[in-house]
């Protein structure tokens, strides 16, 4: 503790040693003074107390509480009881001046205040012991749970990194069959295009055979009527030749027939023959046609 | 002393008070470690078929047209409903026999057929199905500059796609002034050949914005299409529409004009 610090608790010291003044005869004053300089050596073992075994200075920011303890503990109203029931003992008890009583009562009442305070500090002691005790209980709980379940968690880390590995695995497989397929795929493709391509043109040569079918019977049925409608016209031309020489030979000798009958035979032959050549024409007609 | 003491075990307290929550133990380890799949393909593609065809490839069909003594003529169309496509009048016109074929060959035949003479439209119906993929009409017709694609059989051969971007608004150059009555169609700039007839033409969402029907003859290579809110109007309006005979008449469809070809 620094030596401002002893100062101000020696000054937070004197006003008890005023009270006791004011509280006692003159005849008293020095004793009062004793007490008082009792009471700052006191003061001084506590400040001793405050700043440690080896007597280091503390670090700055325990100097406030170190000023406000004094004013808590130290100049209660007990303390202050106590003081002035020594004084007044003191006084009324020894009427005569008594060096060594005074001394031994100032000794007695300094050691009692030191050890109540010394019973306070220790009661505060021992619970800040069990409490950091039960935090250090609470603590290795903790820990010990946490390091359970960090311990399942590395566990499923390292489970899916395995599986993820082996999903990895999986992945390139198939990427490679993927691969694979698309090349497939497309010699498909190639195949499935040239397939149409052929499709189409099956397709086109049958629809070509199909007209030239369509054509050809057409020109069947048209061949079929010519050759019926040139059979007809050959027939015709036939029986006109027929007639014709009929007629002829009939003409070689006419004075067998009537001149009337002649005729009508003769225009008869004319018609058919007539007939014969319009079909003949017509039939022509149709072959060029 | 006492203070000190006292605040020594409220500190205690408090760091230990602080520090006693002890973490709870893990959670015990999954054992599936495969994830739910976020996304699975589909059964079957809507886009795509099992040949890998897209939709406007599988609506589209190929039209033979098996004329009166006169041939046969090809063209192209696209499914509307399961039997039902649409192609171009003159396609169809004078036509002893329709035959449709799909992109994988399957072959059916039309059973009845319907037209108008508002515009080179003909709804073709047949007997029995052929395909579950239908085209999926615009609502609004495409405007200049938007990119369109045609899809059909041109020169009656192979399913093909032409590119190309809406040119705007034109006359109908094969516009007969006694019955039409559409009086403007669309003008695009894909290349088509005779066999494009009635090939949809789709826009960038796949959906058929117009019907082709012409392409012109001097030299621009601008095509020319029914829009697709004539097309609508026809079909929603079968009033508008009239049966086509498949009788053989002498008044066969002449779609070819002085200055656009049907292109059929």
């Amino acid at each position: 503790m620094t030596s401002g610090q002893d100062e101000s608790e020696q000054d937070s010291a004197r006003p008890e040693a005023d009270e006791a003044v004011a509280a006692g005869d003159d005849g008293v004053d020095d004793a009062a003074d004793d007490a008082a300089a009792a009471r700052t050596e006191a003061a001084d073992e506590t400040a001793e107390d405050h700043a440690g075994a080896d007597g280091s200075p503390e670090p700055t920011d325990e100097v406030e509480v170190a000023q406000d303890e004094p004013t808590e503990e130290e100049l209660s109203d007990d303390d202050l009881l106590i003081s002035d029931e020594d004084a007044d003992e003191t006084v009324a008890g020894t009427p005569t001046f008594e060096p060594e009583a005074l001394t031994q009562a100032i000794s007695t009442a300094a050691i009692a205040i030191v050890g109540r305070r010394n019973r306070t500090e220790r009661g505060i002691w021992i619970t800040g012991v069990v409490l950091l005790l039960g935090a250090i209980g609470v603590l290795a709980y903790y820990l010990s749970e946490a390091t359970d379940s960090a311990i399942r968690w590395e566990d499923r880390s390292a489970e899916l990194s395995e599986i993820n590995y082996d999903l990895g695995g999986n992945i390139a497989d198939l990427q490679t069959e993927i691969s694979n397929l698309e090349s497939d795929n497309q010699v498909y493709a190639d195949q499935n295009r040239e397939l149409r391509e052929r499709v189409l043109e099956l397709s086109d040569e049958k629809q070509q055979a199909l007209d030239t079918n369509a054509y050809s019977a057409q020109q069947a049925e048209r061949l079929d009527g010519l050759v019926s409608q040139g059979v007809v016209a050959s027939s015709a031309l036939a029986r006109c030749v027929q007639e014709q020489n009929n007629l002829a030979a009939i003409l070689e000798n006419p004075e067998d027939y009537d001149e009337e009958q002649i005729a009508e035979y003769a225009d008869s032959v004319d018609e058919l023959c007539v007939a014969a050549l319009e079909s003949y024409n017509q039939f022509q007609a149709d072959v060029v046609g | 002393m006492s203070r000190r003491l006292i605040a020594l075990a409220a500190g205690l307290t408090l760091a230990l008070g602080g520090c006693a929550s002890i973490p709870e133990d893990p959670d015990p380890l999954p054992s599936d470690w495969i994830p739910s799949p976020t996304a699975s393909p589909a059964a079957e593609s809507l886009a795509l078929s099992k040949y890998g065809f897209d939709a406007a490839q599988r609506m589209t069909v190929r039209v033979r047209s098996i004329t009166c003594g006169t041939g046969v003529t090809t063209g192209s169309g696209f499914a509307i409903d399961g039997s039902t496509f649409v192609t171009n009048r003159h396609v169809i016109t004078n036509a002893e026999t329709v035959e449709i074929s799909t992109y994988d060959g399957i072959t059916v035949t039309a059973t009845a057929a319907s037209s108008t003479q508002f515009a080179d439209i003909a709804i073709v119906t047949t007997a029995e199905p052929f395909g579950d993929t239908y085209a999926s009409l615009a609502t609004d017709d495409p405007v200049e500059g938007d990119l369109v694609t045609v899809v059909g059989y041109p020169q009656g051969g192979k399913l093909s796609t032409s590119a190309g971007v809406v040119l705007g608004r034109v006359a109908d150059p094969l516009a007969d002034p006694n019955t039409a009555a559409v009086d403007t169609v669309l003008a695009i700039s894909a290349v088509v050949e005779p066999g494009s007839s009635g090939s949809a033409v789709v826009n960038e969402s796949g959906e058929v914005v117009g019907v082709v029907y012409a392409k012109a003859t001097d030299g621009s290579d601008q095509t020319y299409m029914v829009p697709v809110s004539t097309l609508t109007t026809l079909i929603d309006e079968p009033a508008l529409l009239n049966p086509v005979s498949s009788t053989c008449t002498a008044d066969a469809d002449t779609s070819t004009g002085s200055t656009a070809d049907g292109a059929n």
